[in-house]
């Protein structure tokens, strides 16, 4: 899923400060499940923000809508009533969900209600962690099912830093070493002689610094 | 009483409201039972009961100040002692985590409280209800109140 973290309120009630009455979108997939961005949240948001306004003698209408997801059209166009209404938008989605609100209103201010942080899963209840930096060329099958990309501070793909001690990152020691958790997930499932491949330089073009990405499908167009 | 009145200008003439989520299993029969035995409650309290405290939203005890509320008190089982496990105890969680919302509003986070009873504890729930009452005394009224 994507993870996110609601934004310091003082940084959306400073974004809202010109507006007299506001819609709060929620998102109903990653942002809900994550507990920062759904309906709950969005609910918890625009209360704050009626209270803060209110504390300072002034008076803000808040709509809430949340819909299945932010990142689809079909599913945005679900907020043209309410966003007729109102003088701006916040959405609690992920960069992509507020993106395509954004894209959706051309003619109303769209606010970020979140700061999205990664592609991740609930390690336990109440945390996440992060699993995926969609690096566009996925190297899991030699690595243990464990990626350095984003699990390894220093993004090494040949085996650990000398950093590495007593199974833990030098950069933080409250982090596990990838490096040493691959060598034991392939240590278990008999795929040590993995660990003799030796990558090549990476062409990174695949990820974000090829520019942003475009997927087509042409099987799938209409 | 209208909120001229409750409001007051002098403290002793602040009566303050108090929104009052209680257990059905515990609280809400403590409740009750104070009733019967005519201990009595303190004046401005809201008793709402709930099928657990797990249920309590943090929207709801925002929403409870917005709506005019001084305080607004959780009463939850014992903890060991929920019907359904940990609903007190993700009580107790949320009132931490409403006393963050608070403070980022710069509101005092004393208004938000949670106190464990059984149900068969009147006087507890009665001592529970009275020291919030205390407490939001010497905080005052609700700053959302005088706003209206």
């Amino acid at each position: 899923m994507i993870t996110a973290v609601r934004k310091p309120l003082n940084e959306i009630i400073e974004m809202v400060a010109p507006c007299e009455k506001i819609l709060v979108t929620g998102c109903g997939t990653c942002v809900t499940i994550d507990y920062s961005g759904g309906a709950k949240e969005a609910a918890i948001l625009a209360s704050q923000l009626r209270i803060a306004r209110r504390l300072g003698g002034k008076k803000l209408e808040t709509l809430e809508q949340t819909v299945e997801r932010q990142c689809e059209w079909e599913f945005v166009k679900e907020f043209t009533d309410h966003a007729a209404e109102c003088q701006a938008i916040i959405s609690m989605a992920c960069g992509a969900g507020i993106q395509t609100v954004a894209a959706a209103f051309p003619d109303k201010p769209v606010f970020p209600g979140v700061n999205t942080r990664f592609i991740g899963m609930p390690q336990k209840q109440g945390v996440w962690e992060e699993r995926c930096i969609c690096c566009g060329n996925c190297v899991l099958h030699l690595t243990g099912g464990l990626c350095p990309f984003a699990r390894c501070a220093k993004t090494l793909l040949n085996g650990p830093c000398e950093g590495s001690q007593d199974g833990k990152c030098e950069v933080n020691r409250e982090l596990d070493c990838v490096w040493q958790q691959i060598y034991d997930s392939l240590k278990e499932r008999g795929r040590l002689a993995d660990l003799q491949k030796i990558f090549p330089l990476r062409d990174w073009s695949t990820g974000e610094d090829g520019g942003y990405r475009i997927t087509v499908r042409e099987d799938m167009m209409l | 009483m209208s909120d001229q009145e409750s409001l007051g200008k002098e403290s002793d003439d602040f009566c303050p409201r108090i929104v009052a989520f209680c257990c059905q299993r515990s609280a809400y029969r403590a409740a009750d039972l104070a009733g019967e035995m005519h201990l009595g409650f303190p004046e401005g309290l809201d008793i709402i009961q709930v099928p657990c405290t797990g249920r309590v939203d943090l929207v709801y005890l925002l929403r409870s100040l917005e709506e005019g509320a001084d305080g607004v008190l959780i009463l939850a089982c014992f903890e060991d002692n929920c019907k359904y496990i940990s609903g007190n105890i993700r009580a107790r969680r949320r009132v931490e985590y409403a006393r963050k919302l608070l403070k980022e509003l710069g509101l005092e986070e004393k208004r938000v409280a949670i106190g464990n009873l059984a149900s068969n504890t009147p006087h507890r729930f009665v001592e529970l209800t009275q020291a919030m009452r205390e407490e939001i005394k010497k905080l005052g009224p609700s700053p959302l109140r005088a706003k209206q």
